[in-house]
């Protein structure tokens, strides 16, 4: 088998040897050469239309200002990344950017976290120098989980690409020509009249801020977070995620390693979730009997009363999100029992199972009740607020693990608290779950495991 | 036998005109011409537009990428007859009157604006490629050029009477 | 001795131009006979010989560029007529689509047979619409009469088809790359580059993209050879070229010249072509469409030729001639050139999106009486910025006419900026400034 051929050029001064078809923005990684881009987007065939890239090429049969993007190496290639002409070729770019750009970057929901940002400050462009006519659409906020504000759009189209090649949806068109296209949904209607799953990945792959969570933790600083790889437990597609947190708080989920067509958050992984951790469960909690409603009681007597209603008349039963460290806990405590141990997928599924029981125990990680299927794919789904679980009430005595007040949570007798895939550290389907907050209240199915051994 | 307008087609009949002009993609823009020509209000409509993805299978983003950006076809709906005035140099630059000004006077309105009645709307378009009869307008498929007083007055008279 | 020509016109409105008895009769299909019995070798040598330059505007040499798409081992490959004809003041195309459909078909047909590629695609735009089904009728006669469809002429395995793909008004279109995008159903928005079309082209298959004009030439060199094509025009660039003349000229029109036989004096002035201006003195020209230089009356003496044109920083391009007497303010009408360069911009790239909107702001702004010291100098960097970091022919080109008035009629810009228009008809009260 003969060798690959190798291509010889210098990229500022450096030597490089690369395979043919190699891009001179790859090539300069490789040799740690950092080039701008804010319309390229690994994964993507290159786009080459943000022309932030450009570097000054002599040899290789070419001469003058090439986007690095899409370039080929060639042979003798003398590539210079930071000449003059290159530095003000960008200049300029930022500049025209900026000239139809909302400029008030401290009430951007980008802000500190913005490649525009950043680049206006390395090349020193603190202004525009043009006064023209700017895009004028409105902000669209419509969509129950983020923004999307045309002026600030730079037309980089990793949205619509994404949209299109990435999650296959093809949801965000454009709309127009020339100076006036903008990016939109078809006949212009809002977002949230779209056939759109909100799975969030074209605002992930949004540079600026044009596209932009809701959540207004969203404001933060690149120094001020840490980022933990973990897996989402929410399905057996396991993407891989990185969670953002700041003060011991998830602010952001972000794809670990970039969008890619196997790696795809979905809408639940990505806002419901995080949404539906509201209304905290820190500590035990019993129903009183009269009142119905939840009274905080000590582990001691939770615990006990749980272990005591527990027999071969009861269900223990856990969702397929979680771990399986989870799991094994959760089949102890039904053989402690003398109980069936089940998993369920869905809440159908959990309600058909409850029926051939008296009691339940549930560790309730999927949180997500209800499900609206039709217009959203099966993985996303949109949280709701009421389930018909009103089956569980026909049990004589349910008990919930569950990182918040679920609507299940809501029929149980004694709620235990339950830790988040964020809180947790173990195995699920094969991947790494990394605890990315540390929670000062005790793991409720640890401390049923160890109390009924 | 007049042609039913393109609002009072069925989905059916739609997509018959769809195969009839190519059914490919590669006639994307052969249908979508033929569609709108056909409609009372010189557009293409959200529920055609999307007929058309489904038949060529396209998303309807991409169908309405395609409206948006080629100059002939709309997603807005006007007029029956949109009078396209050429404004590149060899028409606007011609000796005697704009064909703009000459419409302003026959039909009272500018670029951009429409009839009451709903018969005529005016915009602006690129080069036709008819410029040694600069000034030009293009209504459809016809390109009237050499434009007068008078003949811009029986161009407008003779397509009220159709 | 004539200035005009009937060689490629020959025969232009005689006949029922769909009829292919009729196209025979006056020697129609006698190149495709022969091109038949040559081989690939030779075909291609004896276009080199001829010295096409691309009819379209770009004046690549259309020997090379076949022969680069013969080497490319990689099949099917397509054959693409751009009958796009999107550059303001150009016209002669649409003459050639709706007067000698058939010789464009047999061209096309010859680049099929060459190249051995199957498909042929004509874009032919969409304000031709009328014109398409002209050229729709001529193809089904051609099919009708064995010259298309397959085993062609009775030759077994010689197929060959012509799609006609409809454009829907769009310049940008013009631009091969964009073009393919648009026969592909997508928006026209142009390729980044590499790959390039050769090699990857509709379908990413292998695809030579050429003028109307070009493939219709092909009928003179095949059927008339290489050195007959080659006199007609000049060493270095044979054949004749159609030109159409628009503007304030007394007979605006399309016309066929020998290359390097007429000067732009000629083609301005003279009787049998342009006739000169109306009513007033010429005061300028603008070649080969937009994305073309100006041009004034001190080059005129050029011999039109794609070399003595471009030793004069002007061009042949299209083949547009629009000629303005001293009636048009030359600021204002490079406001109406970069105009029309923001209305067709695709809006993909940076440079080209918002620069050259920028551009016709601060062009308007000067034409309104709002211009400041150093607008024009402003006006030229920007512009030189916006044709180096376009990604396309249409940015790439946005400051070519620009440029061209800067070199010799600076003054006229800057007294723009003093609030003055020299042709007096500008509205400079618009801005409020104060009127040398």
């Amino acid at each position: 088998m003969p060798e690959q051929k190798k291509i010889h050029l210098t990229i500022d001064g450096k030597a490089v040897e690369v395979a043919p078809e190699t891009t001179v923005l790859s090539a300069a990684a490789s040799v740690g050469v950092e080039i701008p881009t804010l319309c390229y987007m690994k994964g993507l065939p290159p786009d080459g239309s943000c022309r932030l890239c450009v570097v000054e090429i002599f040899g290789g049969r070419k001469k003058g200002l090439f986007t690095a993007c899409g370039e080929h190496c060639a042979e003798g290639m003398d590539v210079h990344t930071h000449s003059e002409k290159v530095v003000e070729a960008r200049r300029f770019i930022l500049d025209l950017l900026m000239s139809n750009h909302k400029e008030h970057c401290f009430n951007c929901p980008q802000n500190g976290d913005c490649r525009l940002q950043s680049y206006c400050m390395e090349y020193g462009v603190s202004e525009t120098s043009f006064v023209g006519k700017m895009i004028n659409k409105a902000f669209d906020g419509s969509s129950p989980y983020f923004n999307y504000d045309p002026k600030l759009c730079i037309m980089c189209r990793r949205c619509q690409r994404t949209c299109e090649s990435v999650t296959g949806k093809n949801i965000i068109s454009l709309n127009g020509r020339g100076f006036r296209t903008r990016m939109s949904i078809p006949y212009d209607h809002a977002w949230r009249e779209s056939a759109c799953g909100i799975c969030g990945s074209c605002v992930e792959a949004c540079p600026v801020g044009a596209l932009s969570t809701k959540s207004n933790t969203k404001n933060y600083r690149q120094w001020e977070i840490r980022k933990t790889s973990t897996t989402c437990t929410l399905c057996d597609k396991a993407c891989q995620i990185d969670l953002v947190t700041k003060n011991n708080k998830v602010l952001d989920i972000r794809t670990t390693g970039g969008l890619t067509s196997k790696n795809l958050p979905c809408s639940r992984g990505r806002y419901t979730y995080w949404q539906s951790l509201e209304n905290r469960v820190n500590t035990p909690l019993i129903k009183n009997a009269d009142t119905g409603s939840f009274e905080p009681a000590d582990w001691g007597t939770a615990l006990a009363l749980i272990a005591g209603k527990l027999d071969k008349k009861s269900i223990v039963a856990g969702s397929v999100s979680t771990t399986e460290e989870e799991q094994s806990s959760l089949k102890d405590i039904a053989r402690s029992a003398g109980a069936r141990d089940k998993v369920f997928g869905g809440y159908t599924e959990l309600l058909e199972i409850a029926e051939g029981a008296k009691t339940l125990l549930v560790n309730d990680t999927d949180m997500v009740s209800g499900c609206r299927t039709g217009r959203y794919c099966s993985y996303c789904q949109l949280y709701c607020d009421t389930v018909n679980v009103s089956a569980l009430n026909e049990l004589d005595f349910v008990a919930v693990i569950s990182p918040a007040m679920s609507d299940v949570a809501k029929t149980a007798d004694v709620v235990l608290p339950g830790y988040s895939f964020a809180e947790l550290a173990g195995t699920f389907n094969g991947h790494a779950v990394n605890p990315a907050v540390s929670r000062n209240v005790k793991n409720g199915l640890s401390e049923l495991a160890t109390f009924m051994k | 036998m007049k042609k039913k307008f393109l609002e009072d087609l069925t989905a059916d009949e739609k997509r018959r005109i769809i195969q009839d002009v190519g059914g490919d993609t590669e006639h994307l823009l052969a249908i979508l011409l033929e569609l709108q020509s056909r409609s009372k209000r010189s557009y293409i409509d959200e529920e055609t537009a999307a007929i058309v993805g489904d038949e060529l299978g396209l998303s309807l983003a991409h169908v309405h990428d395609a409206i948006t950006f080629y100059e002939m076809l709309e997603t807005e709906p006007s007029a029956r007859y949109l009078i396209n005035v050429c404004n590149s140099v060899a028409c606007y630059f011609s000796k005697g009157e704009r064909a703009a000004d000459l419409l302003k006077e026959e039909l009272g309105i500018a670029p951009g604006e429409i009839t009451e009645d709903g018969l005529f709307a005016i915009r602006y378009c690129s080069c036709v490629g008819a410029c040694e009869k600069a000034p030009v307008m293009k209504i459809n498929d016809d390109v009237y050029g050499c434009l007068t007083r008078e003949k811009v007055h029986e161009i407008i008279t003779g397509l009220r009477a159709r | 001795m004539s200035k005009t020509l009937n060689i490629l016109t020959e025969g232009m409105g005689l006949y029922d131009a769909t009829d292919v008895s009729a196209y025979k009769e006056h020697g129609g299909y006698a190149a495709l006979e022969k091109v038949i019995a040559m081989e690939q070798k030779r075909i291609l040598d004896e276009l080199i010989e001829a010295q096409l330059l691309g009819r379209g505007g770009a004046a690549y040499p259309a020997g090379r560029k076949w022969s680069q798409m013969a080497k490319i081992p990689t099949f099917p490959k397509y054959i693409v007529c751009n009958a796009d004809e999107g550059e303001p003041g150009t016209f002669k195309d649409r003459e050639l689509l709706r007067d000698m459909p058939l010789k464009v078909i047999e061209g096309m047909t010859i680049a099929g047979r060459t190249l051995r590629a199957e498909r042929g695609f004509i874009y032919i735009r969409g304000e031709y619409r009328k014109l398409q089904r002209v050229f729709q009728k001529a193809i089904d006669n051609a099919a009708a009469a064995g010259c298309l469809g397959r085993n062609i002429m009775g030759i077994e395995g010689f197929n060959y088809t012509i799609t006609i793909v409809s454009g829907g008004g769009a310049y940008v279109c013009g631009e091969n790359s964009a073009l393919l995008n648009s026969i592909e159903g997508k928006a026209g928005r142009p390729r980044i580059k590499p790959p390039h079309l050769a090699e990857v082209g509709v379908y990413s298959l292998p695809t030579l993209v050429n003028n109307v004009e070009s493939y219709a030439d092909l009928t003179i060199i095949f059927s008339q050879g290489a050195a007959y094509f080659k006199e007609l025009g000049v060493e270095t660039s044979g054949g004749t070229k159609l030109i159409s003349i628009c503007g304030h000229v007394k007979n605006p029109s399309a016309y066929e010249v020998g290359l390097g036989k007429v000067t732009l004096n000629d083609i301005i002035n003279d009787p049998e072509l342009g006739g000169g201006t109306i009513d007033r003195p010429l005061k300028f020209y603008h070649l080969g469409g937009q994305s073309g230089p100006i041009g004034f009356p001190e080059q005129l003496d050029t011999a039109y030729d794609h070399e003595s044109l471009k030793a004069q920083g002007l061009t042949v391009g299209s083949g547009a001639v629009v000629v303005m007497d001293d009636s048009v303010c030359l600021v204002d009408y490079c406001r109406k050139v970069m105009e029309f360069f923001t209305f067709e911009s695709c809006g993909k790239c940076t440079p080209c999106r918002i620069g050259t909107t920028r551009a016709l702001e601060l062009l308007t702004a000067l034409c309104e009486g709002r211009g400041e010291e150093g607008d024009t100098d402003r006006l030229e960097e920007m512009v030189k910025q916006i044709a180096s970091l376009s990604a396309c022919g249409l940015g790439q080109a946005c400051d070519k006419a620009i440029m061209s008035c800067l070199k010799r009629r600076r003054e006229e810009f800057l007294a723009h900026e003093k609030g003055f228009c020299p042709t007096g008809s500008c509205n400079m009260t618009k801005g409020g400034a104060s009127i040398a």
